[in-house]
């Protein structure tokens, strides 16, 4: 009977019920014919006369009344079993099958968004709290999954075609006061294909529901932002909202209906420290280092007076910065210098004041200070004359930077490694065995810096230009430049970080320069660096169109080329390449070229909180054990193992670190969703320690909170059948949708006018005195 | 102080009307007692004799004299000689008074404390009591389908003792046959006299007509009270109920509010014709409810018979 029922009803054992209940007016009537009080009475002749008079009227009016009592228990047992006449509006909860609905709770960090009623991650749990207590009250029809977002990759559920009763209902409330959701950058995506996998194999097995519980924000669906929203920033809006759009279209197509519950009514207003970078790679003792912090405001109204907060190693700087007024989907920059009193690694931390999501109002970055950077500078003259004015340049004190100066044979002899640039200053051609150890120190992140002189062509064209340690093919020695190549300067400098103390004032110090002999490239070479595309860039052209200062890398390595030479004269009888060195552009070319150019590779790194940290080490240099300190000061302990030899599909292939055949140990530690500094040490095989800090910071893209707005989203789903949105704040959908409400005012209707009816009749039947 | 409880109220002293109510009197079991509790209590409470016009006949006239009654002044005199003259009359102790009194099973019904047989027993008694007082003399027939019990005329006032004797000893029995117990009576009391029926008329309905008006034909007063229950006029019953007839009318089970308004309406319909009929023939007739104070009752009857006399006479 309850199959029979199954499409009419929410609640059909209830129903049955109901109809076993109407005939409890047929047993009263019963009963209460055969509970009768006997009396002897004397005046029968009129009461038989009445009887035989009133006998078919009340025959008729006493069935009637039976009728109507029993449509009115009827009534309200469908009123009870939420009667819904269209069985195809029970889409998103029908009872009767065993239907297999799967939940997909967003716990990405954009769930921490504040609303009035605490975060919306807060909303989704109430949300399928009562859907399950609704599903609950007809225990055996429904089987329910939950899915978490930061699980879909794992095929993780928190639970599994679980039955509906009271015992998973106090399971639930137990997991989900436990639950909070993550900072992660989750997309629906992966939960609505970690839904679709678990579906998969139940296509008969009766009907199948998925329900996403989510904010619905542009940056996962993409389209139209949501009225009062914030303006859509450039992010990976385009590919997640495709992919959402594609998951959703594939469960529809396999006959899944999907229910996308929207929770977020209005996107709250949001800012958030987006960058917070240094000056240089690697500070120094003493040295001031200069911090630039980016703060953008998402929301749509403009944000006044953002005082921010920066701390070193936890401890307050005082700062003083404030951004008096910050539009909607503006960004400034601030600057300020942090100096660092010891060596070693410090953590620098921007905030603002905390907002609806106070995940994204704070940015660490780690920082290596050293006591002094060291610098070599190579000259291939004996007198090093050009070494020594570029190690004058670098006062220890003011720049924290220690140079050393010597021959080619430094190359050589020393470990270069300890370098964090070189200098390769007036070398004709390099030791056949400083080529190798050069190329290696680059390619691991060395920074190398090129001034030329006369050199071998040869060399620099056949062997250091096709091993990427020299940008350019020359096509012969120093030629000179000639006074009519052309009209203005004789340098002019392109925008670069490297040059960018050089292009103030449009190109006013280049106006102090003069070029006459440079090292030519081939004619043929491409001067256009877009059209040549082969990740050299010119920084500074002669006026007649050669190049003079190139920038390039190599593997991590950056290289900075200058084509004319960094010495006063190269030989006394010989007029001066370029007055350069002799005026202060030099300076202010040396230094941002040294920091550009430095060794970036300082072990440390940012990403984004939910990100793995993942390692790959030399086996032959690190030992596999790693030890790692979370923000919150829980230590674990990683062990590398040996990486697979090829990449197996749906595996993470072993990074590629360039050591050809070596074996590598990689790890992975997943538990990063603490924001902060993670610190690893790693080990080497000597046993010394090498520590590698990174900074996890809140993702940019689950910041940005604009809600996608309905008619985008419906117009992204356009196409699909058994798609089904439900409005922020509606939760009418978890008890049978709306039809099931407007039936349930007609019963309503129905049982009044049932029951008027019935006392009317009851009246009529009884006796009254005005009819005596 | 004094006490103002319903038992108190109940127990009074005789004078207010509260000791002629049928509870209270159900209380005494003497039905002499009864009677003369009844007949004391409407006496006390009449202005003038109620033996005047029914058991005394005119003498003489004498001239009249300060302290005569007004209304024994016979004005026909008064307008032909212009004198008042006040008529004189001598008592007449042989009017014959015939109680009938249902004794059938239907009689016994009632519920409340009395039934309708005991409150037609109690006013017979006081009717009797009150006739012999005035040395009228009285006789009885109890009845049922036949006479079950019969009580010869007699004038003497220990006559009352076997009265109430025979009303005392016969409990409602039998079905009714009040046509026929009339229309006997009709043929056994030739001399004219007066008839008084205690029944609650549940017989043959026309053969009752036609017993009444034979005893009228025959000369005699004819007084019917019509005694019924309170349910029986009301008809308050609640919840199903199976009716069982008392004299085998067979039996009904029914809701009977859904049955209440056409009971009423025969009901009325009966004691209307019932009335009808008795006014034709000049019967006086009442309806005397079984929760209704004796005195009511006799008052009624005694009012009504002063009027139908003079009524009578012209």
């Amino acid at each position: 009977m309850i199959e029979t029922l199954a499409p009419f009803f929410l609640h059909p054992g209830i129903a049955a019920a109901g109809a076993a209940c109407a005939a409890a007016p047929i047993i009263i009537h019963l009963i209460n014919r055969l509970r009768f009080r006997k009396v002897r009475f004397a005046a029968m002749e009129f009461l038989l006369q009445s009887e035989q008079r009133n006998r078919r009227r009340v025959l008729i009016e006493q069935l009637l009344l039976l009728l109507l009592r029993i449509l009115l228990v009827l009534a309200a047992a469908a009123l009870i079993a939420r009667l819904v006449l269209d069985p195809g509006t029970l889409s998103v909860l029908r009872d009767g099958n065993v239907a297999h609905h799967v939940v997909i709770l967003d716990d990405s960090g954009s769930m921490r968004a504040a609303g009035e009623e605490g975060d919306v991650f807060e909303s989704a749990k109430r949300t399928l709290r009562d859907f399950a207590a609704e599903a609950a009250r007809t225990p055996g029809s429904l089987r329910l999954s939950v899915l978490l977002l930061s699980r879909s990759e794992a095929d993780g559920a928190l639970f599994a075609r679980e039955d509906v009763n009271s015992a998973f209902l106090a399971d639930l409330a137990e997991k989900l006061d436990a639950l909070e959701p993550t900072r992660s950058r989750l997309r629906p995506a992966a939960g609505l294909a970690a839904a679709e996998r678990r579906l998969a194999a139940e296509q008969d097995a009766g009907e199948r529901v998925v329900h996403l519980l989510s904010d619905f924000r542009v940056a996962d669906w993409g389209g139209q932002i949501a009225p009062n929203a914030e303006p859509a920033p450039a992010s990976d809006t385009g590919t997640a909202a495709g992919d959402t759009a594609a998951a959703v279209a594939r469960l529809d197509a396999a006959g899944v209906q999907v229910n996308l519950v929207r929770l977020a009514e209005n996107a709250p207003a949001n800012r958030r420290v987006a960058d917070v970078s240094f000056g240089a790679a690697t500070a120094a003792v003493g040295v001031p280092l200069r911090v630039q912090v980016t703060v953008t405001n998402d929301a749509d109204v403009a944000s006044e007076r953002l005082d921010l907060t920066a701390s070193l190693d936890g401890q307050p700087l005082p700062l003083g910065e404030s951004i008096p007024v910050l539009e909607p989907g503006d960004s400034v920059k601030r600057e300020f210098d942090v100096q660092f009193d010891d060596p070693g690694r410090h953590q620098v931390t921007v905030s603002l004041p905390g907002d609806t999501l106070v995940e994204d109002d704070s940015f660490t970055r780690p920082v290596l200070a050293l006591p002094r950077v060291p610098v070599l500078v190579v000259d291939g003259a004996s007198d090093l004359a050009a070494a020594t004015l570029i190690s004058r340049l670098f006062d220890p004190d003011l720049t924290g930077r220690e140079v050393r100066v010597g021959g080619t044979d430094l190359l050589r002899k020393e470990d270069l490694s300890e370098f964090w640039t070189i200098y390769v200053v007036n070398v004709p051609r390099l030791p056949a065995d400083a080529v190798g150890p050069l190329t290696r120190y680059v390619e691991n992140g060395g920074g190398l810096i090129w001034f030329g002189g006369e050199v071998d062509v040869d060399h620099y064209t056949n062997t250091l230009y096709p091993a990427g340690l020299f940008p350019v093919p020359l096509s012969g020695s120093s030629v000179e430049l000639p006074a009519d190549a052309g009209s203005g300067p004789d340098v002019r400098f392109a925008e670069h970080p490297v040059t960018k103390a050089l292009t103030v004032g449009e190109n006013l110090f280049a106006d102090l320069l003069t070029v006459s002999r440079y090292l030519p490239v081939p004619a043929d070479w491409e001067r256009d660096d877009l059209a040549r595309n082969d990740g050299v860039n010119t920084i500074a052209t002669l006026k007649d169109g050669s190049p003079l200062a190139l920038v390039s890398t190599l593997g991590e390595g950056r290289i900075v080329t200058v084509l004319t030479t960094a010495a006063t004269s190269v030989a006394d009888e010989e007029p001066e390449w370029t007055n350069w060195p002799r005026q202060p552009p030099f300076i202010l070319f040396h230094l941002p070229a040294q920091e550009w150019a430095a060794r970036i590779d300082t072990g440390d790194a940012v990403g984004i909180t939910g990100e793995p940290l993942e390692f790959a080490l030399d086996a032959a240099r690190f030992r596999p054990d790693i030890l790692i300190e979370q923000p919150d000061d829980i230590s674990a302990t990683l062990t590398a193992t040996p990486a697979r030899p090829e990449n197996v599909p749906g595996e993470d292939a072993p990074p590629d670190t360039g050591m050809g055949d070596e074996l590598l140990l990689t790890a992975r530690y997943n538990e990063t969703d603490l924001p902060g500094v993670y610190k690893s040490r790693l080990t080497t095989a000597e046993g010394e320690p090498v520590d590698r800090w990174t900074a996890l910071n809140f993702p940019p893209d689950e910041s940005r909170l604009a809600l996608i707005a309905p008619a985008a989203l419906t117009s992204a789903l356009s196409g699909t059948k058994n798609v089904t949105i439900q409005e922020a704040g509606d939760s009418a959908w978890t008890g049978g949708g709306e039809q099931s409400r407007e039936i349930r005012w007609w019963l309503l209707g129905l049982m009044a006018a049932l029951m008027a009816a019935e006392s009317a009749l009851a009246y009529r039947c009884g006796y009254h005195g005005a009819g005596a | 102080m004094a006490d103002t409880s319903p038992a108190a109220r109940r127990t009074g002293p005789p004078g207010g009307r509260d000791h002629l109510t049928p509870e209270a009197l159900a209380r005494i079991g003497k039905l002499e007692v009864r009677a003369r509790q009844v007949v004391e209590g409407v006496l006390d409470g009449l202005h003038r004799s109620p033996y005047f016009g029914q058991s005394v006949e005119f003498s003489q006239h004498r001239e009249y004299v300060p302290g005569d009654e007004a209304r024994h002044i016979d004005w026909k005199v008064w307008s032909k000689t212009d004198k008042y003259y006040v008529k004189l009359f001598e008592e007449d102790t042989n009017l014959r008074t015939t109680l009938l009194v249902d004794g059938s099973e239907s009689m016994g019904y009632g519920n409340g404390p009395m039934n309708k047989a005991d409150y037609a027993a109690t006013l017979a008694a006081a009717i009797a009591y009150l006739l012999l007082k005035q040395q009228d003399s009285v006789g009885m027939t109890v009845f049922g389908e036949g006479v079950r019990a019969a009580v010869p005329h007699r004038g003497k006032k220990t006559h009352l003792n076997t009265l109430l004797g025979t009303l005392g000893s016969t409990a409602p029995a039998e079905k009714t046959d009040l046509g026929g117990i009339l229309a006997r009576t009709a043929e056994e009391q030739r001399r004219p006299g007066m008839v008084v029926l205690f029944s609650d008329l549940f017989s043959d309905r026309d053969a009752t007509y036609r017993g009444l008006r034979m005893l009228r034909s025959r000369g005699h007063d004819v007084l019917v009270f019509h005694v019924l229950d309170d349910e029986e006029l009301d008809f308050d019953f609640q919840g199903t109920t199976r009716f069982v007839g008392m004299e085998e009318t067979g039996e009904v089970t029914c809701d009977p509010r859904s049955l209440k308004a056409g009971y009423l309406a025969a009901m009325e319909a009966f004691c209307e014709e019932t009335r009808k009929r008795c006014a034709a023939n000049m019967i006086d007739y009442q309806i005397v409810r079984t929760s209704e104070p004796f005195d009511a009752s006799l008052s009624r009857f005694l009012n009504s018979r002063l009027g139908f006399r003079k009524s009578a006479r012209g």
